[in-house]
């Protein structure tokens, strides 16, 4: 069928560079073709052009997909029924909702589906309450829950948010948000960050809490909880003291943080006052792992931070030396260097304890200042080896979404 | 064996050439001439047609007599409403017989009305009899909210409210957005909009809560309109200010009304107790957000003396309002 080719190729070249550096590259030289091989060709152009073909209107006619949204279509089942529900069949009318969703019973929570409950202890209701649908959500899509204050919660080592909306009488509900923040110091942080500062929180057995007239907010080893109510009814005040027995019996409160033995059982300043900072405290780049608690002037702020060794601690503290004066200048006093803030007029001074870097900070009585520090860096050196070993180590890594949420 | 040479060379001159020019076209910028650098897959994607709001938004005619601000204070929500609208030119000056409204308020949370997180819906219901009685044909309310649509517009109770007060309530699904263009924009020049309410509207009116909030420090008025973007909105929080102002150039509404009802004024947006809400008993009425919003700063949340947050300069600077609220023309009213 095939003609035997006579290649006319250059001279003085061995056989592999002849293949290589074919003079004729274009040239036919077989004078018949296949039958077969012109189908097969025939074929294969078909198809190449069916693929053309098809790109071409896929291109002018592309997924609808491609442009919805995708937050919605991130919220998963919920948001699936809201499509297929569209439009209430009668009544009054809502564009795009099933028509059960009128009565106020919808699902919550909105981005996930039925999954474990995580620390959610597993009774949570009081007689005449019933759960809805538990739902989680973790640092990918927390923002889904809760956008503008997922950031509160993700600076504060954020693991996993469960969310479960309990309903009670007469269309009363509870919703409870508990928070897996991956240490005692950021649950607390955030507890007492959320705090007004009007009110009194109780601590007992490892649990913070406090009920602001119809929310019950606590927290309990390395969680948060917070239990937001629909009215401050008796029915819900009921429910919200079963939610916090609840919380107090299931969740385990965990060892002691350092810092509250530090600050409350050494220095008597009720726990609910600690601050974890994990960084960039008062607004300094260096200060990392930065607990404070305020005293009871309302002003004066102790801070407290491991650094690793003496000689980190002597240096670190240098630094927030440099950072306190600028905002103000140096004073002396009692053979102590102080800085006081040109705009507050308060007294701020940090010192090495160790390999633990001790201050205060905002100081409106320089005396009183002194005194507060001076009782601070006592109670750091007397904490153990073992607890400044701890300490140094710092609380676990908070978990930072890795793309497609927060850019 | 020159003629070998020269062809070696042409040869190798034609690979290297061939070679170099693939290489730049993969290799290049995206923003490069020829580049098929697609570093984000976007490129690849079909291209939709943008589509774009009317040129001056949905606002009426300015009037130079007309106070900018109607500051309306009291307990009946129905009368403070018209108070504050009647104060601005009154009803009849934005909605004419036949036209189409959209209302938008904050339904951004799953949230019940008292904690604050949501606009009053009661404020809501009052806003579309008052366009219903000015002879619209339609009034419409949308929002696209944080939590799921259905929940937040159900728990919050405005969907309840907007229904009964005769207007359709639209809930976004994922078909209802489409890329809208806002030349000048610096983060949603080119973005997805919950477009399907718009369709056919005239008039649009929002009416925003007055809350705290933990990133802008105060959500009003002019960062209401987030609540109509689609995507991945969430991102735009690492610059909240600059997406405020964006919000500002996109949506040019008839009015505002900023609902001071209710304040929330701390633990925002969020809320959560009541102890962070307090009666506010002032609705607002301007067709400028920027001073409703400042208004709503110095008064609502008594943040008077501290600075505004920065969006309020960011969009002042493109002119599209007047944060310096005291220095226009204000007409406040007692209502019973």
């Amino acid at each position: 069928m095939g003609a035997a080719s006579v290649r006319n190729a250059p001279t003085g070249l061995d056989a592999s560079e002849r293949r290589v550096l074919n003079p004729r590259p274009f040239r036919v030289f077989r004078k018949s073709y296949s039958v077969t091989e012109a189908k097969a060709g025939a074929v294969v152009l078909l198809g190449l052009v069916s693929l053309a073909a098809w790109v071409v209107w896929r291109g002018a006619h592309p997924d609808p997909g491609l442009f919805a949204d995708p937050a919605a279509t991130a919220a998963g089942s919920v948001a699936i029924a809201d499509v297929e529900g569209r439009r209430a069949p009668d009544g009054p009318s809502v564009a795009g909702a099933p028509r059960a969703e009128l009565s106020g019973t919808v699902p919550s929570g909105g981005a996930a589906t039925a999954v474990d409950r995580g620390a959610l202890p597993a009774s949570l209701s009081a007689p005449g309450w019933k759960e809805r649908t538990v739902s989680r959500f973790d640092a990918e899509n927390l923002y889904v829950k809760i956008n503008g204050r997922a950031d509160f919660f993700l600076s504060r080592g954020f693991r996993s948010l469960t969310f479960v909306t309990l309903e009670g009488p007469s269309g009363t509900t509870v919703d409870v948000e508990l928070y897996d923040l991956g240490s005692a110091e950021n649950a607390l942080g955030a507890f007492a960050a959320e705090k007004p500062p009007e009110t009194k929180a109780s601590s007992s057995g490892g649990t913070s809490w406090y009920v602001a007239r119809n929310a019950l907010f606590l927290a309990r080893g390395e969680s948060y909880a917070r239990a937001i109510g629909s009215d401050e009814s008796p029915a819900v005040l009921a429910q919200l003291e079963v939610l916090r027995k609840a919380f107090e019996g299931a969740i385990a409160a965990g060892e002691k943080p350092w810092t509250v033995a530090l600050f409350a059982d050494a220095l008597g300043l009720p726990p609910d006052r600690l601050q974890y900072t994990a960084e960039n405290a008062f607004s300094f780049g260096f200060a990392r792992n930065v607990t404070s608690a305020t005293l009871d002037d309302g002003e004066t702020e102790l801070f407290v931070l491991p650094a690793g060794d003496e000689a980190k601690a002597k240096a670190l503290s240098a630094k927030f030396g440099e950072g306190f004066l600028s905002y103000g200048e140096k004073v002396e006093a009692a053979g102590a260097s102080w800085v006081k803030d040109r705009y507050l007029s308060t007294f701020s001074r940090s010192v090495a304890a160790e390999t633990m870097v001790v201050g205060v900070r905002g100081a409106p009585d320089l005396a009183k200042g002194a005194e507060a520090l001076a009782k601070l860096e006592k109670a750091v050196l007397a904490l153990s080896p073992d607890v400044a070993k701890k300490a140094a180590a710092g609380p676990p890594a908070a978990a930072k979404p890795t793309g497609g949420g927060y850019e | 064996m020159n003629e070998n040479r020269r062809r070696f060379l042409k040869q190798l001159g034609t690979v290297a050439g061939i070679s170099l020019g693939a290489g730049y076209v993969s290799l290049a910028p995206s923003g490069w001439p020829l580049s098929l650098s697609d570093p984000d897959g976007e490129g690849g994607k079909p291209r939709e047609k943008g589509l774009r709001l009317p040129e001056n938004g949905f606002a009426v005619d300015p009037s130079n007599v007309l106070p900018l601000l109607g500051v309306a204070r009291g307990a009946d929500l129905d009368a403070m409403l018209k108070a504050a609208v009647d104060a601005i030119g009154g009803i009849r000056r934005f909605i004419r017989t036949g036209d189409v409204v959209l209302v938008k308020p904050n339904v951004a949370f799953e949230r019940s009305a008292p904690l604050g997180a949501t606009s009053n819906p009661d404020v809501v219901a009052a806003l579309v009899r008052l366009c219903r009685e000015a002879g619209a044909a339609e009034v419409r309310v949308a929002d696209n909210p944080i939590e799921s649509p259905a929940a937040c517009f159900a728990r919050s109770g405005v969907q309840r409210a907007a229904i009964d007060a005769g207007s359709e309530v639209y809930l976004p699904t994922p078909s209802d957005f489409r890329l809208l263009e806002t030349p000048g924009a610096t983060h949603i020049a080119r973005w997805p909009f919950f477009w399907r309410p718009f369709a056919g509207v005239t008039k649009v009116i929002g009416v925003a809560p007055v809350k705290d909030h933990n990133l802008c420090r105060a959500s009003m008025t002019t960062k209401n309109w987030y609540g109509l973007l689609g995507g991945r909105r969430n991102q735009f929080h690492q610059d909240i200010h600059g997406i405020i102002a964006d919000l500002a150039l996109m949506l040019r509404p008839t009015f505002v009304v900023l609902d001071g009802s209710r304040v929330l004024w701390r633990s925002g947006p969020t809320g959560g107790s009541l102890a962070d809400v307090r009666e506010g008993r002032t609705l607002v009425a301007s067709t400028d957000s920027l001073a409703a919003d400042a208004f709503g700063w110095d008064d609502l949340l008594e943040r008077k003396g501290e600075p505004l947050p920065a969006y309020f300069a960011k969009a002042a600077e493109r002119g599209l309002g007047n944060p310096d609220w005291k220095l226009t023309n204000v007409r406040e009213i007692q209502v019973g």
